[in-house]
């Protein structure tokens, strides 16, 4: 049976304009850090104007995503940023250079502070890949995977 | 068209009254509400979540529907006691609830699970036969059909050809679905409204017949006069940034819960009643799932072709199922190991990427735990049975996709490197810490699990609650033991079973 021919339930959809809660600076400015040493070349981190649009859909996904993602998000965030380097015998992490962070990360990953990082990095991949340039980077059209998709339904219902 | 009612834009406190309030408006809720309000019942449905029109999922991304339609935007954790992996548990918190971001597979309660119920659990009318009727509803309102092979993605099929060749018995999936045309984005909302989810299917017919839906609306409390239920309580997301705000009350002869396994044992437990057995949130079952990535020379472009389509139960007797899936590139690279360049170098090779999953039909172990705010908190401790079974499930995946020509298989160990098929068999999986082990679930069950007697179980088999009148449970936490299956269709079908006895039941007077 074609959609247009069930019920559909209608209702507002808002969900995309509501405000988010406001993510805390010291979150922000650990998680861009780590984007910029995660999506590093061996000399660069990735353009401003990409990090900035990164930083703009983290405090929207984490704004939106409630109170508990905020606090797994923001511990692991600590976790990383703050204890991960002392398993590298290093102190700070945002001060640092690229490749130092890199090393911090890799140690982090292949130590007891790993869960924290796959949360870090999940979220940061998650956005990051989703900019339509890094999307091309790694092979992008995903088809369906992205806003706006085509949908047979939406054509019909609104002929 | 039948409206949804979004409780953040109200003000003041809301009171209605009904013939029955469900809470929850997920697999189990939808069907409730549909069923009752078919039979003439004067129905309310609250859900705590945001409503999103079946026509508008296409137009977020993945990271978008992550965030307002999953549940703390998939950041939600059992923690892991003992030798136990900490598990990532995913959940919907939106009108459909889980049902929306399914990969629409759909299982009958497998067969040697029935016969558990019988043998061990006493429910000795709960056969095959007897559930029949409620399969067939179920089955035929969300329209289950089996995955033809051509909609296949060539990620799936690498992993049958090399299940295959090593003797496993690979079988087409039933999904609920019409019109699928295998787009891949199932788990954030079909965009294409061909994924059969309930806020396609039991939520429009429910409305159509009368049913309220609220959506943005946080129950808080099951109202008890004595021993019977007679409403809940709760407060409504229209304070600042959505947070609950204003109270409602709705009064109602009957209340049913339906807020899924992690939350429908925190309401009772914050209205007071636990009940002689005391195994209100214990007994958690979660299929904890793994996932092995392959790379091929290639392209595969996993994401083309629908996201479940083969499984395998030949290791059943093993406790272990293999489970067909995809993840979107971007969450594939997520799990990539390596920084800088060296994720960026992996994280371009998605497109030869297939991928596979591994389910264990789990003792349980699981628990929900009242916590701080308005969340619970859940820990899950691993039988040892089931916790030998991890590195069975990640060799037998691995060698799967060596046999389909893989060149290189990313397992879900924290920081493990690729590996060649020789690193591969040569990795000890078996004397890896728990802690290293990624792992995930979107099974969560049994946390009010159903049974013959108040001293073993939170509900009767027909979802009433012990020692309550007009108290009800329909959802997830009711199913009694671990399936080792998907478990949406056997949740409707048991719903069915509960609204089929209410819709014949008088309410007290
Ligand atoms: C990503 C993902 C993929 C899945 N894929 C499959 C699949 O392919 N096949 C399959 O069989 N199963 C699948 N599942 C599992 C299946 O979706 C669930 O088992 C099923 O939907 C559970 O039904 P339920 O009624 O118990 O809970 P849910 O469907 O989760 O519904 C519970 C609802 O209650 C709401 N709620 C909770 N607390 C409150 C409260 N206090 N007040 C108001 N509302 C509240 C929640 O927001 C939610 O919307 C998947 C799950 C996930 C997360
Ligand atoms: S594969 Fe695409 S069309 Fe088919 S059910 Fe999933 S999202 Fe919908």
């Amino acid at each position: 049976m074609h959609l247009r021919k069930r019920p559909v339930l209608v209702g507002p959809f808002d969900v995309k304009t509501r405000d988010p809660l406001p993510v805390g600076d010291g979150t922000v400015r650990r998680a861009r850090a780590v984007a910029e040493a995660l999506f590093s070349s061996e000399t660069e981190a990735p353009s401003p104007a990409r990090l900035d649009w990164l930083v703009k859909e983290l405090r929207g996904f984490v704004g939106h995503s409630g109170e508990d993602a905020r606090r797994i998000l923001a511990l692991s965030l600590f976790a990383v940023t703050v204890l991960g380097p002392l398993l590298a015998f290093k102190i700070g992490f945002v001060s640092k250079s690229l490749s130092e962070r890199r090393d911090i990360l890799d140690k982090v990953e292949h130590g007891p502070l790993s869960t924290a990082l796959l949360a870090v990095k999940a979220v940061l991949c998650i956005l990051y890949f989703e900019h339509p340039d890094a999307a091309k980077e790694i092979g992008a059209p995903f088809e369906c995977l992205v806003a706006g998709a085509p949908s047979h339904a939406h054509t019909e219902a609104s002929r | 068209m039948t409206p949804v009612e979004s409780c953040r834009t109200k003000e003041g406190r809301l009171e209605i009254e009904a013939d029955v309030v469900v809470v929850g408006s997920g697999a189990g809720g939808a069907v409730i509400a549909c069923e009752l309000a078919e039979a003439g019942h004067k129905v309310v449905v609250l859900e705590e979540g945001p409503f999103v029109p079946a026509l508008e999922h296409g137009q977020m991304r993945p990271s978008e529907s992550l965030r307002h339609v999953w549940r703390g935007g998939a950041f939600t954790v059992a923690f892991g006691l003992g030798d136990t992996p900490h598990i990532n548990v995913t959940m919907g918190r939106v009108v459909g609830g889980s049902s929306t971001v399914t990969g629409g597979v759909c299982f009958r309660v497998p067969g040697q699970v029935l016969s558990t119920w019988q043998r061990e659990r006493g429910m000795t009318h709960l056969t095959e036969s007897a559930l029949e009727p409620y399969y067939a509803s179920v089955e035929e309102a969300v329209h289950v059909e089996t995955v033809p092979v051509n909609m296949r993605s060539k990620s799936t099929e690498h992993f049958v050809r090399g299940a295959e060749a090593r003797g496993l018995v690979m079988k087409p999936i039933a999904r609920n679905t019409d019109g699928c045309n295998g787009c891949g984005r199932c788990n954030f909302g079909c965009p294409h409204v061909a994924k059969m989810s309930v806020d396609v299917t039991y939520l429009p017919r429910a409305a159509a017949k009368g049913a309220r839906i609220f959506a943005d609306c946080l129950v808080e409390r099951v109202i008890m006069k004595g021993d019977r239920a007679v409403g809940v309580e709760g407060r409504m997301a229209n304070g600042k940034y959505g947070k609950p705000k204003d109270a409602f009350v709705v009064r109602a002869k009957r209340v049913v819960l339906s807020a899924g396994a992690a939350y429908t044992p925190l309401l009772l437990r914050r209205s007071g009643i636990t009940g002689v057995s005391n195994q209100t949130g214990k007994n958690v079952t979660v299929h904890p799932g793994f996932r092995m990535i392959a790379r091929f020379s290639d392209e595969v472009r996993g994401w083309a072709g629908a996201m479940q389509s083969a499984y395998t139960d030949s290791l059943e007797h093993e406790g272990i199922t293999l489970m067909g899936l995809f993840v979107p590139p971007a969450v594939l690279a997520a799990t990539m190991p390596g920084q800088g360049p060296e994720l960026l170098r992996r994280a371009g090779t998605v497109k030869n990427l297939a991928i596979f999953g591994g389910i264990i039909h789990d003792e349980g172990g699981g628990r929900v735990w009242p916590g701080f705010g308005r969340e619970p908190i859940l820990t899950y401790r691993m039988a040892k049975h089931d916790r030998a079974l991890i590195p069975r499930v990640i060799r037998e995946m691995g060698e799967a996709f060596f046999a389909a020509g893989a060149k290189e298989v990313f397992t879900p160990i924290l920081g493990a490197p690729g590996m060649d098929a020789d690193a591969f068999r040569a990795f000890p999986f078996e004397d890896v810490k728990s802690r290293d082990i990624e792992c995930s679930s979107q099974h969560p069950l049994g946390s009010c699990r159903m049974g013959m007697t108040p001293e073993h179980s939170v509900v009767d088999t027909v979802g009433k609650v012990w020692d309550t009148r007009e108290l009800y449970v329909a959802d997830g936490s009711m199913v009694p033991t671990s399936l080792g299956v998907n478990p949406q269709l056997a949740i409707m079908t048991l719903a069915t079973r509960v609204a089929w006895h209410l819709r014949e039941t008088p309410y007290l007077s």
